[in-house]
């Protein structure tokens, strides 16, 4: 599921959201407009890969399309991690660490210029002004510059990219935290990495990861209006601990009636941008065990129903590795509603793991 | 139901003065400079509260024969008062500076924050290594990405040593040669600079090391004619 609330301070001075999503389930392609709430349900995969995309498009005089910029931009990434699932897929291509790494570089530059490819057509059809050509000074893509980050999950591996600000939080069945793409400590008092800028595809972050029955178990992306929305940093992390306790105790049709109030507290209490968040998980009742016809209290775990008042007892929450069958006995690891697939790793003969996490940036001028 | 995550907060935004107390500054200037500022608050207050998502935090540096802060702890602005300055001794700009560059370490700058803004004020030229100090300010991350503004009182500034300070050729030293000038200039820094600090658009990481980090709107031009030859600095 995902959710883009516009900016409290957007809403002040009539800007558009600036933030874009883009969820790809298989089924279907969901992504925001550009100057509306966007909310999506809660959403069982029929089949992997999946992959969810968010943007945020600058904002500054110079960067006057960048609403439009982000929308291309997870447009363009969803576009590009096709490519590499299919290059990837084939032959277990993904085994190989020097040709995975490959693959993804290539995909990387191919984004790029895509993305700038869709700006050319985009100012073909809508010409800049004089003053707008003199702001971007022969370089349009200015005009429409933006951060990205996705991940797209497959069978076997976990592709997470990143440029510029926002954060990628990655679960295990535990609820053990991590972040896959370090932070640049660079990126503070509102200066980011973007598309837009030369070299964009080496700015680029990435990590390709092996796949687990324990991780990854829940994803969450968030913009950084999320983030500076908080207090302490710490909290980021906390909110993806609590959004996953959520989704067991209280299930996904809560967060789903409750994200869009958060995040629109959060942008006028907080930061006051664009907030966009989205989450990835595994389908709970598929992890324990559940047919079709069951439900998650057929297997003694306790969900509060939507909407209730009280808080749920916590002798009645229910760790995922408090319920998960014996060692040995297969269960579904996929993300909602998916096939079996393969769920030991004895087969697989190497830990393919490559990473970008020093990736090269503008030096730092005194 | 209990939101994920931790307590919210507003973004704070450090608004930092560096001012010149040393001998020279005597008389009006000093009398002058006090006033500004404290005349300059209630307009502060305003700018903060039509910013609802920037946490306003005032602090002051002084600078003589040594540097200390006048007033330490990052107060909002709604508490914000000001303790008048008194002058005497020599001008310790780069010990300012350096005491500035210990506090915009990233240790002590919530990663959130909003780019700091700086205003620095003086009627002379530094009597110690400012440009070692300048330099350990720009090189820590927040000192680089700090709104530096620098304001000059009377003829007889290093106006060389502002700009140096400000670090963007585009924006110069602002020249305050009487007291009407000074309380002009000082409420355009805590007005409209601090209004677009409080908002600032994301920008990428080459145009923030080509210009300065916020779009600031121009400076007002300085009163045709004083008053009275007295009132010249």
């Amino acid at each position: 599921m995902a959710c883009s609330v516009r900016g409290a301070s957007h809403e002040q001075n009539g800007q558009p959201n600036q933030d874009a999503c883009l969820l790809d389930v298989g089924k279907g392609v969901f992504s925001t407009a550009t100057d509306k709430k966007w909310y999506c349900n809660n959403i069982d995969a029929e089949s992997l890969p999946v992959s969810l995309l968010l943007a945020d498009g600058h904002g500054s005089k110079r960067h006057f399309r960048s609403e439009r910029g982000s929308r291309f931009a997870v447009e363009m990434g969803r576009e590009a991690f096709h490519k590499i699932y299919s290059k990837l897929s084939d032959n277990d291509a993904w085994r190989n660490n020097g040709l995975a790494q490959d693959r993804v570089s290539e995909m990387l530059d191919n984004l790029i210029n895509s993305w700038g490819t869709k700006i050319a057509e985009d100012v073909d059809h809508d010409p800049f002004s004089s003053e707008q050509i003199d702001l971007v000074a022969n370089r349009p893509e200015v005009a429409y510059g933006s951060t990205l980050l996705g991940v797209l999950v497959t069978q076997h591996w976990t592709l997470y990219i990143q440029l510029g600000d926002g954060d990628i939080l990655v679960l295990d069945k535990d609820g053990k935290v991590s972040q896959p793409i370090a932070k640049s400590a660079e990126l503070i008092a509102n200066e980011t990495t973007s598309l837009c800028q030369e070299n964009a595809a080496k700015k680029v972050k990435y990590a390709l990861k092996m796949n687990s029955d324990n991780s990854p178990w829940m994803l969450m992306l968030s913009t950084d209006g999320y983030l500076n929305s908080f207090r302490e940093e710490s909290s980021l992390l906390q909110a993806g601990h609590d959004f996953q306790t959520l989704l067991y105790t209280k299930g996904p049709e809560y967060i789903d009636q409750e994200l869009e109030i958060w995040l629109t507290e959060m942008t006028k209490e907080g930061s006051g941008d664009d907030i966009t968040l989205g989450l990835l998980y595994r389908n709970l009742k598929a992890s324990v065990g559940c047919t079709e016809s069951e439900t998650l209290q057929d297997h003694n775990v306790e969900v509060a129903s939507s909407g209730t008042e009280e808080p749920v007892d916590k002798e009645n929450h229910c760790r995922p590795s408090e319920l998960s069958p014996e060692n040995g006995t297969a269960q579904s690891s996929d993300l909602g509603g998916v096939p079996d697939i393969p769920t030991t790793h004895s087969e697989l003969t190497q830990n393919v793991m490559i990473t970008q996490s020093d990736s090269e940036e503008d030096p730092v001028h005194a | 139901m209990v939101r994920p995550g931790g307590e919210l907060a507003k973004r704070p935004l450090h608004f930092i003065w560096l001012a010149d107390c040393s001998g020279s500054m005597a008389g009006s200037k000093i009398q002058s400079l006090n006033t500004a500022i404290r005349e300059a608050i209630p307009h502060m207050r305003d700018v903060a509260n039509n910013n609802p998502n920037a946490e306003v935090l005032c602090r002051a540096i002084s600078f003589d024969t040594q540097a200390v802060w006048h007033i330490p702890q990052p107060t909002p602005i709604d508490q914000f008062q000001w303790k008048d300055l008194k002058a005497t001794g020599v001008t310790a700009m780069g010990a300012a500076l350096k005491l500035l560059a210990n506090d915009l370490d990233v240790s002590k700058m919530p990663t959130r924050a909003l780019p700091p803004v700086l205003v620095l004020l003086s009627d002379g030229a530094p009597t110690d290594d400012f440009n070692a100090d300048l330099k350990a300010l720009i090189d820590k991350p927040w000192g680089k990405k700090a709104v530096r503004i620098a304001i000059a009182i009377g003829q007889d500034t290093d106006l060389k040593v502002l700009q140096d300070f400000i670090g963007h050729p585009e924006i110069k030293p602002l020249q305050a040669d009487n007291s009407a000038e000074l309380l002009h200039y000082i409420r355009w820094a805590s007005t409209e600079v601090l209004q677009a600090a409080s908002a600032p658009p994301s920008r990428t990481t080459q145009e923030a090391s080509n210009t300065m980090n916020v779009a600031l709107t121009s400076p007002p031009p300085p009163n045709p004619e004083p008053q009275t030859a007295m009132d010249t600095w």
